[in-house]
């Protein structure tokens, strides 16, 4: 396929020049937002440290279970009363940290009763990493955002076409251009965007880059595995076209221009959280948020930080507050992406932690670690609703009838996998490497 | 049995640097697969890469400890596994690295009698081709570990093209500038961030 620079991309290099005098960025958004894209967008957002699901996807309403202590009472008051939340047709409760997510029931498919097959953080990670049974910590397979980043033709303007902040990347199947850009946190984009140091000159510049081209490598042509050369020059081909592109003022997250105001107040974050707050769960969405709507990735992964590993009283504290601040600045990136795609036919978002939390308290009145877990997926890839369940009385694993999500003795107990080969199915890619058939029962059309 | 040895014996020796190319190696009927572990390419690491700048250029770059976890270095909270992929990022940095280092370099080498980049070629010699051939020898075996005895050998060719192509630098300046671009050239070669 031949590259056209695209009506947005001159916009886009030529605008910037422009805009900081005449315009501003925001025109520039605009013009982006007008963009028609019809590519498959995907983010995924995992919550680090394992969720309560009893404080958000997973709640019941305050009472008296034999098997599962709410803590109502522990709780700020702003946290103790579930909200009333009809997803797909199903009405059902939503904790009060999920506050953010709910104008996006409409495009929500909640699983509960998700089987981690374990409560160590690292396997768990593992496990949401690419929706395979992992080796132990190790990963098996590629990342689901890259499998997602597989699907369909990859237009020329996805310069990285897939991202991932603080959260392990892996491709063992897919085109080497769709391994993940790595950062370790949001603020570091500006490290990668920004012009490099110490111009030489065009005419300097173009000769280095000349010579770059040609240098000989010492590896040789038959050496079996992946040549450093071609995996650099790959790289280094994406880095002058980003360069190009001078796309830094597009991720200045602290700059004082009116688009990026108008981004800091959807998203809550201050202007100095580039250096203050580098994991600011609000920079970190609006990161995600920017990439897909400039149009350069079509898969992010993020990481919200900081952790929801809660194991003493200050679950009552920090666990809602810190949920509710991630799960709000999900919300602040699907509105964002609804501009875009209002009925997200293109879009899906994922959001994952490694498991949930018991439903009992522990001795110091803190929750530990649960194999049932839950996963939100928001798009209109899958058909909203609840799918699963758990134990009404003690959040406890239960059986599924893979054609309802009902529970039935006769049934299957969900397993991330199923979540894993039923999305990539529905957004088109191969479902093979998870070994579970997709649930035909979510995919719209397929039953 | 005899056979696997004798085939990794030429996939060795097809690794090392200035080797001819021959026939390819045998190759498993099934199709090419990845090397053993111990015979892979590598990335330098993070702090493998800061060293050897230091070592190269006689710089450090005052960025690391800002870029260090971008680079791959784990934080041993989160992530524990030392990040070693040849990615954007890596190769952004590595540029930003390598042009605050050899720009220092350069300039230093400038002012004082001790150089390190420009040793065998001043910024004064400009238009003289053997010492370009000279100093560019001497900063293969530098940067790359790579001993040129040939004045012809082709993997000059690249770096004397920089050198000399026109507009000819006219000044010390023009031609420093020249000698940079080649240390940033050397620090951003595939054969300076694998081992």
């Amino acid at each position: 396929m031949t590259f056209h620079p695209s009506r947005r991309f001159v916009l886009l290099g030529g605008g910037l020049g422009l805009g900081a005098a005449m315009l501003g960025i925001r025109r520039i958004r605009d013009v982006v937002a007008a963009t028609p894209d019809e590519s498959l967008r995907f983010v995924h957002v995992y919550l680090n440290g394992g969720w309560d699901v009893t404080l958000g996807p997973d709640t019941r309403a305050p009472g008296t279970y034999a098997g599962l202590d709410l803590g109502t009472a522990r709780l700020a008051p702003e946290f103790q009363t579930p909200l009333d939340v009809t997803v797909g047709s199903t009405p059902t409760l939503w904790g009060a940290a999920m506050a953010g997510l709910v104008p996006h029931a409409d495009k929500a498919t909640v699983f509960r009763g998700v089987n981690m097959n374990t409560v160590a953080h690292a396997t768990g990670r593992a496990y949401v990493n690419s929706f395979i049974p992992p080796a132990g910590t190790v990963v098996r397979g590629s990342s689901l955002a890259t499998a997602a980043a597989a699907v369909g033709e990859l237009a020329a303007e996805r310069i990285l076409p897939n991202v991932t902040v603080g959260f392990p990347s892996y491709n063992t199947a897919y085109s080497r251009k769709l391994t993940a850009v790595s950062l370790r946190r949001a603020s570091e984009i500006q490290g990668l965007l920004k012009p490099l140091s110490t111009p030489l000159g065009a005419d300097v510049e173009a000769l280095l880059a000349s010579a770059q081209d040609q240098a000989a490598s010492c590896v040789s042509d038959h050496y079996p595995g992946p040549r450093p050369a071609d995996q650099l020059a790959s790289s280094r081909g994406r880095l002058r076209r980003l360069m190009a592109e001078n796309l830094s003022a597009q991720f200045d997250f602290g700059a004082p221009s009116a688009d990026m105001v108008a981004i800091r107040d959807r998203f809550g974050f201050a202007a100095n959280a580039v250096t203050a707050d580098p994991l600011s769960v609000g920079m970190t969405a609006a990161l995600a948020a920017q990439l897909v709507r400039v149009g350069v990735s079509r898969s992010v992964t993020v990481t919200m930080a900081p952790s929801l590993d809660t194991h003493g009283a200050e679950w009552a504290t920090q666990h809602p507050t810190r949920l509710k601040a991630a799960l709000d600045a999900v919300g602040a990136l699907i509105t964002d992406l609804r501009e875009l795609d209002p009925d997200l036919e293109r879009t899906v978002v994922l959001v994952s932690s490694e498991f949930a939390r018991t439903p009992k308290f522990n001795g110091r009145g803190g929750r530990d670690h649960w194999f049932a877990n839950s996963l939100l997926v928001f798009g209109g890839a899958l058909r909203p609703g609840v799918f699963g369940a758990t134990g009404a009385d003690n959040l406890g694993l239960q059986k599924i009838d893979l054609a309802t999500g009902a529970p039935s003795d006769a049934g299957t107990v969900l397993l991330p996998e199923h979540v894993g080969a039923t999305l990539i199915s529905a957004v088109g890619g191969d479902p093979t490497p998870f070994r579970v058939s997709p649930i035909a029962a979510l995919i719209p059309g397929r039953s | 049995m005899i056979v696997r040895p004798l085939t990794l014996a030429l996939a060795l020796g097809l690794l090392a640097c200035g080797s001819a190319a021959e026939d390819p190696p045998d190759r498993d009927p099934v199709g090419p697969t990845d090397p053993a572990p111990g015979r892979r390419v590598r990335r330098l690491t993070a702090d493998q890469f800061a060293r050897s700048l230091q070592v190269a250029t006689g710089q450090a770059w005052t960025r690391y400890a800002t870029y260090a976890e971008a680079l791959g270095k784990p934080d041993f909270g989160e992530l524990t596994d030392e990040g070693t992929d040849l990615s954007v990022t890596f190769d952004k940095l590595v540029h930003d690295a390598g042009r605050e280092a050899c720009g220092r370099a350069v300039d230093l080498d400038r002012t004082t009698a001790t150089t390190v980049i420009m040793r065998e070629a001043r910024a004064a010699d400009r238009g003289d081709h053997a010492k370009y051939v000279a100093n560019l020898q001497y900063l293969f075996l530098r940067f790359l570990g790579v001993q040129l005895d040939a004045v012809d050998d082709p993997r000059l060719a690249p770096w004397l093209t920089l050198l000399e192509a026109a507009p000819a630098p006219t000044t010390d300046v023009e031609m420093a500038t020249r000698w940079k671009a080649v240390c940033i050239g050397l620090v951003t070669h595939p054969d300076f961030v694998t081992y």
